[in-house]
């Protein structure tokens, strides 16, 4: 029975020429999943947003959308910090049924089944700003999901997630699905594990939809290969397109069917012997009474790599990084920057010429009302030459931004006009802090592209990142954040290949079978020489 | 006392605070900052309640010993600074406003950990809970504001702002930085409005999901200080209460009465602490 009908729809934001919505039409039926997918800023978020009336922005509007009548919609925007009204968990799990007038014995039933349902108990009594961002999640799914829409729209939701729990928010939205025959529509780049369970995929480009179909149909779309899962993928650079597999298992399958046992060369990359960064016994804990957030952390980073630091939301990783950089006071142990300590900097040298932060919200570093005022206002606070701002924007490409205004800009934009305001301070050393969170896989392959010149032009990085996929691709070493040290360092061939939670879908589908293959190129690079008789 | 109903919980300290603060009688702040401690000690830490009240008694004096340096009022001098006199008066006065004061810190103290936040808000949500929600949202305003300026001026430190140590430098700098986390916050604002509408906030009548009895328990502790109250405020109407100060100090002989006509109501809370804690003992012990 279809409860959702769009038919022509187009939508122009106000002053502007192009439309951001362009000629759409598609329809969902009771009990189906749909997953929107495309590049950042292609207007998925707009589509969404016009399907709930409450949420739709200004601008003209033509065509139909036809909500079967009664349906209620909720809906889980991108960003928990800016969805959740209420202090402690429990008061915005009732905030939605307080406002349909429930009487309070209803309210708490609901509310206690809701809860239930979804193991958040615990969580029950902490105000909300303590928690954890998949912790956050998860509360404003539950807090949508006691007022029982008939449709759930979900906005990006895993983005700021872990690797492990963006997979167990995927494994309750499939369980929604399958459980409660709910009807779900959701936006979202990360696809392991949601992708075959979806039963249309919608493919956006510029506000236009180019594909509305099955999963194993829309692998086939050009421009779409790094969306597919991994398992898509390597049947697709293997041209063997008879049946997609599209999760680990089936890629499993795939494998072993198709081609015989290899081995990749393990790419060892020579690490320099000079540490420009260096900490030994470090602590460090927000209040007097309070844990330990770090506890006894021993790390080098050498010159000239780039090294990533992967672990799970809440760990203590952005920490970390900032008692590194000199933000945060350790209480305990010595922190050494080119074989000096810390505390021997004085005057904010530390920071000009010698160790560039960019912060998780990249949106922080600007406070003026355009990217190249803030950085002429940072320029002149660092008594450099204004001539060096142009020199980096061409450098990462992003001259055309720099007269917008910094919240304007998307996602992958900010990142990079971040990276040149922090690149501004000439910093030996960069720190990064989730460089590609929430990017499609095409701007995250820019950022990319971007690290490795930096590498190339002598600069250290170090960075946090939760797409294992990119830390798989870009790094030259990768260590894992856990218990309030880093452990277990390595080149991520050595990294991902031993890991069998943490770690790439493409190292998932090898293991076993194909050594050291923990990206889909390396292990199809591996696979074209050898394919078995059955197949020749 | 967490099973009595808020409301019930709330007149009792509305009452207690308003005798205290309205009344000028130097027994009534006495009594009301003993009984304010004695309460505080059930519902704290020992150590962190005689911490607090040794800082109001600490601040009570304080106001108490300099009141005469800029009043002059009174006809008793009892020594002379700078040629001008130092009257016990004007020490009793400032003695009592100190220790008035003293009190509704320690009363504001105890009622913070004798009624949570959501309990509060319910008082409020059953009449206006659209008032009750707004006036929440602007109290969670100001924490928001101060988490995003540190993560504001963090980002900029890392980036090479703050580099100069100068102090003037340093405060514009964080005024910018101020700038950028209040529009920052006000931007997000608008944002939770749509989160807010999007679950249906302001289309109908709202609920409240707390639900308390009002029992026979609450009856009788809000009938007993609201009669003790009306004593006590009726008394000082007339006259018989509030200590005249100046020019020359004057008690009313029923001033003692009525200031233990307010400690019968001011003590409630100490007294069911004290049966509560002792029943806790009682029952453990049986274990």
């Amino acid at each position: 029975m279809e409860v959702l009908n769009v038919k022509n729809l187009s939508f122009s934001y106000p002053d502007t020429a192009k439309p951001a919505v362009n000629n759409v039409s598609f329809s969902v039926s009771t009990g189906e999943t749909i997953m929107l997918m495309g590049r950042s800023g292609c207007g998925k978020t707009t589509l969404l947003r016009l399907l709930k009336s409450e949420l739709a922005p200004l601008g003209t509007l033509e065509g139909e959308i036809n909500v079967r009548n009664s349906s209620r919609i909720g809906f889980v925007m991108q960003n928990p910090d800016l969805q959740t009204v209420c202090d402690d968990v429990y008061s915005e799990l009732c905030f939605g049924l307080e406002n349909m007038g429930l009487p309070s014995a209803e309210i708490n039933r609901r509310v206690g089944e809701t809860v239930c349902y979804f193991g958040i108990e615990r969580l029950l009594k902490r105000e909300i700003h303590t928690l954890s961002g998949g912790e956050k999640q998860l509360v404003c799914l539950c807090a949508v999901m006691a007022m029982r829409p008939d449709i759930l729209i979900l906005d990006e939701p895993m983005s700021r997630l872990d690797p492990v729990a963006a997979e167990s928010f995927a494994a309750v939205l499939a369980r929604l699905n399958r459980e409660l025959g709910a009807t779900v529509i959701i936006a979202e780049h990360f696809c392991e594990g949601l992708f075959h369970l979806c039963d249309n995929i919608a493919l956006m480009e510029d506000g236009s939809l180019s594909y509305f179909g099955t999963p194993k149909k829309a692998v086939f779309n050009k421009g779409f290969e790094k969306f597919c899962p991994a398992a898509a993928q390597l049947a697709l650079t293997a041209d063997m397109t008879d049946d997609i597999p599209l999760t680990v298992r089936e890629g499993r399958d795939f494998l072993i069917r198709n081609f015989s046992p290899a081995k990749v060369d393990r790419k060892e990359t020579l690490l320099s012997d000079e540490t420009v960064l260096e900490c030994r016994d470090l602590y460090f804990r927000y209040e007097r009474q309070s844990p330990d957030v770090i506890s006894a952390a021993d790390f080098a980073l050498h010159k000239g790599e780039i090294c990533t630091v992967t672990g799970s939301n809440g760990a203590g990783k952005t920490t970390f990084l900032k008692c590194l950089g000199g933000i945060l006071p350790a209480v305990s142990g010595k922190i050494k920057v080119f074989g000096k300590s810390l505390k021997s900097f004085k005057n904010g040298s530390l920071h000009r010429e010698c160790i560039g932060i960019l912060p998780q919200n990249p949106y922080d570093l600007f406070v003026k009302g355009s990217v190249k005022e803030d950085c002429e206002y940072a320029v002149r606070a660092m008594n450099y030459d204004t001539s060096d701002i142009d020199k980096t924007a061409k450098a990462l490409g992003i001259t055309h931004l720099m007269e917008t205004h910094p919240r304007d800009l998307s996602g992958g934009e900010a990142q990079l006009c971040g990276l040149c305001r922090v690149l501004l301070c000439k910093p030996k050393i960069l720190l990064l802090d989730e460089p590609v969170k929430a990017l499609d896989p095409y701007s995250a392959q820019r950022i990319g592209e971007v690290l490795l010149k930096l590498r190339d032009a002598g600069i250290s990085i170090l960075m946090i990142s939760h797409s294992l996929e990119f830390a798989a691709e870009y790094s030259d070493r990768c260590v894992m954040f856990f218990g309030g040290k880093i452990t277990g360092g390595g080149s991520p061939q050595e990294f991902f290949s031993h890991n069998r939670f943490f770690t790439t879908a493409a190292a998932r589908i090898s293991q076993g079978h194909t050594e050291n293959a923990v990206t889909v190129s390396q292990l199809c690079g591996a696979l074209k020489e050898k394919p078995t008789d059955e197949q020749t | 006392m967490s099973n009595f109903h808020p409301a019930a919980k709330l007149t009792m300290l509305v009452c207690i605070l308003t005798v205290t603060m309205f009344s000028s009688s130097l027994y009534i702040a006495i009594i009301s900052f003993i009984c304010g401690f004695l309460a505080l000690v059930n519902v704290k830490e020992i150590s962190s309640a005689l911490k607090e009240t040794a800082f109001t008694l600490f601040v009570s004096a304080v106001m108490s010993v300099t009141n005469p340096l800029f009043s002059h009022r009174g006809a008793t001098p009892l020594l002379f600074v700078n040629d001008r006199p130092y009257t016990l008066e004007a020490l009793l006065y400032g003695a009592n406003l100190g220790i008035s004061l003293g009190a509704v810190i320690l009363w504001f103290s105890a009622l913070n950990k004798l009624m949570a936040k959501s309990e509060l808000m319910y008082v409020f949500a059953k009449r206006t809970p659209r008032l009750a929600l707004t006036v929440n949202m602007i109290m969670g305003y100001i924490p928001k504001i101060s988490r995003r300026f540190s993560e504001i001026s963090q980002a900029q430190k890392g980036a090479g702002i703050y580099s100069s140590a100068e102090i003037t430098d340093r405060i514009s700098k964080g005024a910018q930085v101020f700038a950028g986390a209040a529009a920052d916050a006000a931007e997000s604002s608008a944002e939770i409005s749509f989160s807010m509408r999007a679950r249906g906030y302001g289309q109908g009548k709202r609920s409240c999901a707390l639900a308390k009895k009002f029992t026979l328990r609450d009856i009788i502790l809000t009938v007993w200080t609201i009669i003790f109250t009306v004593l006590t405020l009726a008394l000082t109407a007339a006259g018989k209460t509030s200590w005249i100060f100046y020019p020359r100090l004057e008690i009313p002989p029923q001033s003692g009465i009525c200031a233990c006509l307010f400690g019968l109501c001011a003590l409630s809370p100490a007294v069911i602490l004290t049966k509560e804690r002792l029943k806790w003992k009682y029952l453990t012990s049986k274990i």
